[in-house]
C-alpha cells in the first residue's frame, strides 16, 4: 500500500482535503461580511472542478496509460450526469409546475400519459447512483469490445469516440427519447431530502466530490501500479510485441475503458446536483476535446496533473469567460498548441524533469553503470 | 506433399505446402519446413524471399491461403491468433529490436515470464521471489544484471537484442523464431550472439534463425533452408547449400 501513494500523490490528496474542508469550514464558521469567508457559490465551484478533475483523471487512465485517445468521455460523463438527474426528477414528486405527482413537467408538456419503463427504478437513489456507473461502463464495455476486437486503433479509434458522443447528443435533443429534449433536466429540488440550495447540502455534496476525486484517484493508481499497469503501458507503447508475448491487448484496454468510463460516469452524478441541470450539450464533442486539453495541460499519464490540469483550464475559463468573454475559445486553442509545443509532458511531467535534474546536480555523480559486453 | 516428409508427431514445427499471396504477389509459394524437436535452424535468402512472411504465418499474424502449419504435430496454428499461439511456447524476436522501452530491463522480464496472461489476473498478480529469481538469472544469461533497473530505451542497439532475446527465453517456449538477430550488432556481438544462441536451442529448444550475414550463420554451425520467391530452395549443411547451383544463382545473378 504504502507505494501507492508516491510524493505527488501525497500533496494530491493533501491539497484535496485541505481545499475542500478548508472551504467548508470557512464556510460554514465565518460571517458572511468576513474577508475569509467562503460563499456558497464558490462551495458549488469548488465541487463543479473537483468532479472535472474525477473526469480528467478517468480520460488520463485510457490516454496516458493506454494510449487511447478518447474523444468522447464527455458521453460517459454526461451518462452518468443523466441517471443522477433522473432520479433528481423523480424527487420533484408533485412539486412542479403542472404538479403532477407521477409525471416530470416536460413528459406532462408533451402530453405523455405514462412513465417510460426505462424511467422506472429511478425513485431510488441507489439504483439511480448504481445506474451512474452501470450505464456508462454497459456504453464503453459494448463500444470496446468491438472497437479493440476489431483492432480499431489511433486516429481512427479517437473518430469513432468523437461519433458516438455526437451520436448520442442527437438522440439526447430529440423529445421522444424521454430526457427532456433540449431543455434536459432541471429544476432539481432535493437530493434525499436534503434541500439542493441548502449550504449544508452544498458542502455535503462538494465534500463527496472531494472524496471521489480521491476514490477515483486511488482506483487508477493502484491500477496502474500493478502487473496490470505495466502490460497496459507496454500495449500504449508496443501493441503487436505483447500479442507475440501471449497477451491480449483487447481485454487490457477493454477493463481499462470501462473502468474509466465508470469514473467519469460518477464523476457527471457527482457535477449534476451541483450545477442543477443536465442537458444534451454536454455531449457536445467539444466538451470531450476540451478534456484532452486539461489532460495535456497538466500532464498525460500522471493522473494528478490530468487533475491539476482540469482546474487551471476550468479556474481559466471561469476567469476569462466572465472578464473577457469574446477571447476563451482563442486561450484554450492557444493554450493546447502552447503545451504541445512547449510542455510537451505537461505541468507536472515537467516539474518532474526539473527535480530529477536537480537530484542529479544535487548528488555526486554516481560511477557509470554501463558495462561492456566483449 | 512428398513422401520423406518426417512423422507428423516427431516435428517440433511442421509447415507443408503454405501459399500466402498478397493483392496477387505470391509471398510464399507452398512453403514446406520441418524442424526436429532441438534442432537449431538457419533460413537464408534475398529481400523477398518470404522469410519475415514466414515468421508471420507461424505465429498467427498472417492467415496464409492454403497449407498447414502444425505445432508438436497437434496444434494448428493457422487456426490461432497470436497470444494464443505465444502460450503455446512459440517465442519470437523481430528484426528490429522491440523491447517496452518506457518499462525497466528488469519489468520488460517480468511481463515475458511465462505467467498468467490475463487482464483479472495481473491486476492482482504479486511477484513471487522465485519469479525475481528466474529472471536475475535470465538476466547473468544475457550480460544485462547491471542494467537491470535501467530504462530499456536507454540501452545500446546490441543489448536491446539480447533483451528482447531473454524476454523470449522468458516465455519459456519450446520453439523460437529469431529474425536478423546479428542486425547492426558488431563482430564481437554477433559471435557471442551466434554462441548464444546454439546455447539456448541446446538439443532442448527448436530454433529457427533467419539471417543475412553469412559469417553469423557459419557460427551457428546448423543445417541451412535457403527459400527463394516464397519456396525453399536449397537445404542442407552451409557448404552444401552455398555451392548449390540454384543458390549461387539467385545470389550472385545470371
Amino acid at each position: 500500500m504504502l507505494s501507492l501513494i508516491d510524493g505527488k500523490g501525497r500533496i494530491f490528496i493533501s491539497a484535496v482535503l485541505v481545499v475542500a474542508l478548508g472551504a467548508v469550514m470557512l464556510n460554514a464558521y465565518t460571517p458572511t461580511g468576513s474577508s475569509f469567508h467562503v460563499p456558497d457559490y464558490m462551495i458549488g465551484l469548488i465541487g463543479k472542478y473537483l468532479c472535472y478533475a474525477l473526469l480528467a483523471i478517468s480520460v488520463d487512465l485510457v490516454w496516458g496509460y493506454a494510449g487511447i485517445l478518447s474523444l468522447g468521455h464527455g458521453a460517459f460523463f454526461a451518462l452518468g450526469g443523466y441517471a443522477m438527474g433522473m432520479h433528481l426528477m423523480r424527487e420533484i414528486g408533485d412539486r412542479g409546475v403542472y404538479g403532477n405527482p407521477d409525471l416530470p413537467d416536460f413528459m406532462v408538456f408533451l402530453n405523455w400519459q405514462e412513465l417510460p419503463w426505462y424511467w422506472n427504478g429511478f425513485d431510488s437513489p441507489l439504483f439511480a447512483i448504481l445506474m451512474c456507473m452501470i450505464v456508462p461502463g454497459a456504453l464503453a464495455f459494448g463500444f470496446g469490445w468491438f472497437a479493440f476486437r476489431s483492432r480499431v486503433t489511433g486516429v481512427y479509434l479517437s473518430i469513432i469516440t468523437q461519433a458516438m458522443t455526437f451520436a448520442l447528443m442527437l438522440a439526447f435533443f430529440r423529445n421522444d427519447m424521454g430526457f427532456g429534449g433540449n431543455n434536459g433536466l432541471t429544476d432539481f429540488k432535493d437530493f434525499l431530502g436534503f434541500d439542493l440550495q441548502a449550504a449544508g447540502t452544498r458542502s455535503a455534496l462538494m465534500l463527496s466530490s472531494a472524496a471521489a476525486l480521491i476514490g477515483g484517484y486511488l482506483v487508477c493508481r493502484w491500477m496502474t501500479m500493478s502487473k496490470y499497469g505495466r502490460v497496459l503501458a507496454a500495449v500504449r507503447d508496443q501493441e503487436s510485441r505483447t500479442r507475440f508475448l501471449g497477451y491480449r491487448p483487447e481485454g487490457y484496454k477493454l477493463v481499462a475503458f470501462v473502468v474509466s468510463a465508470m469514473i467519469a460516469g460518477v464523476a457527471g452524478a457527482l457535477f449534476v446536483p451541483q450545477v442543477g441541470i443536465i442537458n444534451p450539450g454536454e455531449f457536445s464533442p467539444a466538451n470531450s476535446i476540451e478534456i484532452i486539453v486539461w489532460v495535456a495541460l497538466g500532464g498525460r499519464g500522471t493522473l494528478v496533473g490530468a487533475a491539476l490540469g482540469a482546474v487551471a483550464v476550468n479556474y481559466l475559463k471561469t476567469y476569462l469567460t466572465g472578464a473577457l468573454p469574446e477571447i476563451w475559445l482563442f486561450a484554450l486553442g492557444g493554450l493546447f498548441i502552447a503545451v504541445t509545443l512547449f510542455f510537451p509532458k505537461g505541468i507536472v511531467g515537467e516539474i518532474g524533469r526539473f527535480t530529477n535534474l536537480i537530484k542529479r546536480f544535487l548528488k555526486p555523480s554516481l560511477p557509470s553503470m554501463e558495462v561492456r559486453n566483449d | 506433399m512428398t513422401n520423406t516428409s518426417p512423422s507428423l508427431t516427431n516435428a517440433s514445427l511442421y509447415v507443408s505446402g503454405v501459399t500466402v499471396t498478397f493483392d496477387g504477389f505470391r509471398a510464399l509459394n507452398e512453403l514446406s519446413l520441418f524442424l526436429e524437436p532441438g534442432e537449431l535452424r538457419a533460413v537464408i535468402g534475398p529481400n523477398g524471399a518470404g522469410k519475415s512472411t514466414m515468421m508471420d504465418v507461424i505465429t498467427g499474424k498472417t492467415r496464409p491461403d492454403k497449407g498447414d502449419v502444425l505445432l508438436h504435430g497437434r496444434h494448428d496454428l493457422t487456426k490461432l491468433d497470436e497470444a494464443a499461439i505465444a502460450s503455446l511456447g512459440v517465442g519470437r524476436k523481430f528484426q528490429r529490436p522491440t523491447v517496452f522501452e518506457s518499462h525497466t530491463v528488469f519489468e520488460n522480464m517480468e511481463l515475458a515470464l511465462k505467467r498468467d496472461r490475463r487482464a483479472s489476473k495481473t491486476l492482482f498478480a504479486r511477484l513471487s521471489d522465485e519469479d525475481r529469481d528466474r529472471i536475475n538469472s535470465l538476466l547473468n544469461e544475457i550480460s544485462l544484471a547491471p542494467r537491470a533497473n535501467d530504462i530499456a530505451g536507454a540501452l545500446s542497439h546490441g543489448q536491446k537484442q539480447w533483451l528482447e532475446i531473454g524476454m523470449v527465453l522468458a516465455q519459456e517456449p519450446d520453439v523460437l523464431l529469431i529474425d536478423e538477430p546479428a542486425a547492426g550488432m558488431t563482430d564481437a556481438e554477433t559471435m557471442q550472439t551466434a554462441e548464444m544462441l546454439k546455447q539456448i536451442s541446446g538439443g532442448k529448444r527448436s530454433v529457427v534463425v533467419v539471417e543475412h550475414d553469412m559469417e553469423f550463420v557459419r557460427a551457428l554451425e546448423c543445417k541451412v533452408t535457403a527459400l527463394h520467391e516464397g519456396s525453399v530452395l536449397a537445404e542442407g549443411s552451409l557448404d552444401a547449400v552455398s555451392n548449390n547451383e540454384d543458390v549461387i544463382e539467385v545470389y550472385l545473378g545470371r
